[in-house]
């Protein structure tokens, strides 16, 4: 099996600010597969996606490689070459659809515009193929929403304009960063339906970026936690959300309130995510986590090593913690 | 007893010739030491209704009853002197402090306007309510800037709790947070409540928060309570399809959701007769005619569906 998309060791820095809140990270996701990216904010899961996109501002630092299927590295792209690239074979959709769509011009002529940009087709059948794309994300009367502007429509129609208008030209990669974060619960599911439908229907690899556990639970294959820049673990969602190996990964299931049982106390990670200037030296966790064995995890930064169980964790602990 | 009493409660906004119905006969009574969420997608008066509550809002019609005492009719000077045994928390603790003030003006600004203590018994109270939230009072003269957001939200909270109060509405009080500090939160709440004993209306649209923290529910859907019961059992067998498509939306794995379809109508031109029957899979033809009132399913339970044949009987 190929994959679609493989970060390998990808670093991003800011050399002004004396920071690097990504670091080590690696991350493959094949054809057909969601991958889900979760972690808490300030954790570096937005920045790896817009690393992919190459949407970084020009402070940034990156290193490693981004590698599509075909062995390009995206990192090595020129921006001419790049921008081919996004909208066409990479493609993404973001939390808040009014900020992403353009509040002038109306939805049909913005979905036309990414095809006209991308493949050689006329105003019509690019008119058309944006009808059709919003049909299957299943806008009802598609040709009279055509003619909406964004402020016309609802949050969950908003949101399935910008899916439309990430998919019309059929990409292989899709990047969704938090896509239904903002919508109410009854539109998010909706709105998770379309998008796993759609994966199935066009084969594409997703990159699923959410801090929603159930979301994961809900819609990916893999999913890879992330903690202060680093991925701590990462295997396929049963084994991770039913057995989690990790201490952090383990604190963060059990602060996490569920909707089938109630009353009983929760247990939080104590403390808060650290900053990017001020990492800690070994295990990034060390100083939160209850099962940190001093002198080892606060002075070595563990490697990721892959368990017998076949997931990758980042915990000196690895074999004696299930 | 009950602290606080929302009887047939109504918020209009003209828009227009056309009315904006975002409460729209809403009764529900909180009694001390316990806590009623009140849950629903935006729009459905959720907020409203707690801001009605407090009279932050004049209500279009109905009454507020807080501690016997009927505060929709009060003037301005009585209000004042019953809201200092009502509070709010809001959602996001960045725009409801002050960035100028340190946490102890802050805290003692509440404590002068409500004439509490002397200066130097202020500043005892200010470090005990610090460190009741899980602070430290040598962090009393910081700005909030040099919180985090999880710190911020306990500040708001021992601002809230200055003044004593009886009654607190917080709305989505948690929801900003990051879930491992959205944890340490919920606890300090159910702390709070557990010692203080004071009545709370938890606004949330996270219905797992809401099962953890809250012993009613009242769900709402266009400016009704169209369900309101115990926590859970309204959970575990919803009786309003409305509250049941809710429920059944929420992503988590081993099951097949059941999606409700469409969009919520628009408060201002709300159809006729049950509001949710647009996208109820269950409508019948009498759903159009009347408007449904609450009609009790068990003790301290009520829904507004007419339909007693279609969710699972709740046993009581």
């Amino acid at each position: 099996m190929t994959a679609t998309l493989r970060i390998e060791d990808l670093s991003v820095s800011f050399p002004a600010a004396g920071i690097t809140p990504i670091d080590g990270l690696s991350l493959e996701i094949a054809q057909g597969e969601t991958l889900a990216l979760v972690g808490e904010s300030g954790c570096g899961k937005s920045l790896t996606s817009l690393a992919v996109m190459r949407l970084l501002t020009s402070e940034a630092r990156l290193g490693g490689r981004i590698l599509w299927d075909d062995g390009t590295d995206l990192l090595a792209l020129d921006a001419k070459a790049m921008r081919r690239m996004r909208g066409s074979a990479i493609s993404m959709i973001f939390q808040e659809p009014m900020t992403a769509l353009n509040p002038l011009h109306r939805v049909g002529d913005q979905i036309a515009e990414a095809l006209r940009l991308h493949r050689n087709v006329d105003r019509r059948t690019a008119r058309r193929l944006a009808e059709d794309s919003l049909r299957l994300v299943g806008v009802p009367e598609p040709e009279r929403r055509m003619r909406a502007y964004p402020h016309e429509l609802s949050g969950g129609l908003r949101q399935r304009v910008m899916i439309a208008m990430s998919l019309v030209c059929k990409p292989r990669l899709l990047i969704a960063d938090e896509p239904t974060t903002a919508l109410d619960v009854t539109i998010q599911a909706q709105i998770l339906d379309v998008l796993r439908r759609l994966r199935d229907e066009m084969e594409m690899a997703v990159l699923f970026i959410t801090h929603d556990l159930g979301v994961v639970a809900e819609v990916a294959d893999r999913v890879a936690v992330m903690y202060a820049g680093r991925i701590v673990e990462s295997g396929p969602v049963a084994q991770v959300l039913e057995a989690p190996a990790h201490p952090y990964t383990r604190g963060l299931l059990a602060s996490v309130p569920t909707i089938t049982a109630g009353g009983e106390r929760l247990a939080p990670i104590a403390g808060t995510v650290p900053d990017p200037r001020d990492f800690p030296i070994g295990c990034r966790f060390a100083p939160r986590c209850p099962d940190a064995l001093p002198g080892l995890c606060d002075s070595t930064p563990p490697p990721l090593h892959r368990r017998r169980d076949g997931r990758l964790l980042r915990c000196v602990r690895q074999e004696e913690l299930v | 007893m009950n602290v606080i009493e929302l009887n047939d409660l109504r918020k209009y906004y003209p828009v227009g010739r056309a009315q904006l119905r975002a409460v729209d006969g809403a009764s529900l009574s909180i009694a001390s030491g316990e806590v009623v969420a009140v849950v629903g997608e935006s729009g459905s008066g959720k907020s409203t209704l707690g801001r009605l509550a407090l009279r932050l809002i004049e209500p279009t019609s109905g009454s507020i009853r807080f501690e016997g005492t009927d505060i929709s009719t009060l003037n301005s000077r009585a209000l004042r002197r019953q809201r200092r045994r009502m509070q709010m928390i809001f959602q996001d603790p960045f725009s409801s402090l002050n960035p100028h003030m340190r946490i102890s003006d802050m805290l003692a600004e509440v404590l002068v306007t409500h004439g509490i203590g002397t200066a130097t018994d202020r500043r005892r109270r200010i470090e005990a309510l610090l460190d009741r939230v899980g602070l430290r009072p040598q962090q009393a003269d910081r700005f909030p800037h040099e919180f985090s957001g999880g710190q911020r939200q306990r500040i708001a909270i021992a601002r809230a709790l200055a003044v004593d109060p009886s009654f607190i509405v917080a709305d989505e009080a948690v929801s900003a947070l990051d879930v491992s500090v959205q944890a340490q939160v919920i606890n300090l709440l159910q702390d709070i409540r557990r010692d203080m004993g004071l009545a709370m209306m938890f606004i949330s649209h996270d219905l797992a928060v809401v099962r953890h923290i809250a012993d009613r529910v009242a769900v709402m859907y266009l400016g009704r309570i169209v369900e309101l019961g115990p926590c859970d059992r309204v959970f575990d067998s919803p009786q309003h399809p409305y509250t049941d498509a809710l429920l059944s939306s929420v992503p988590r794995s081993g099951r097949e959701p059941k999606i409700l379809q469409g969009d919520p109508p628009s408060p201002i031109s709300p159809p006729s007769g049950c509001g949710f029957r647009m996208r109820c899979p269950r409508a019948l033809p009498e759903c159009a005619q009347v408007q449904p009132a609450p009609r009790p399913v068990a003790t301290g339970w009520s829904t507004t569906c007419i339909r007693k044949d279609i969710l699972p009987e709740a046993s009581s």
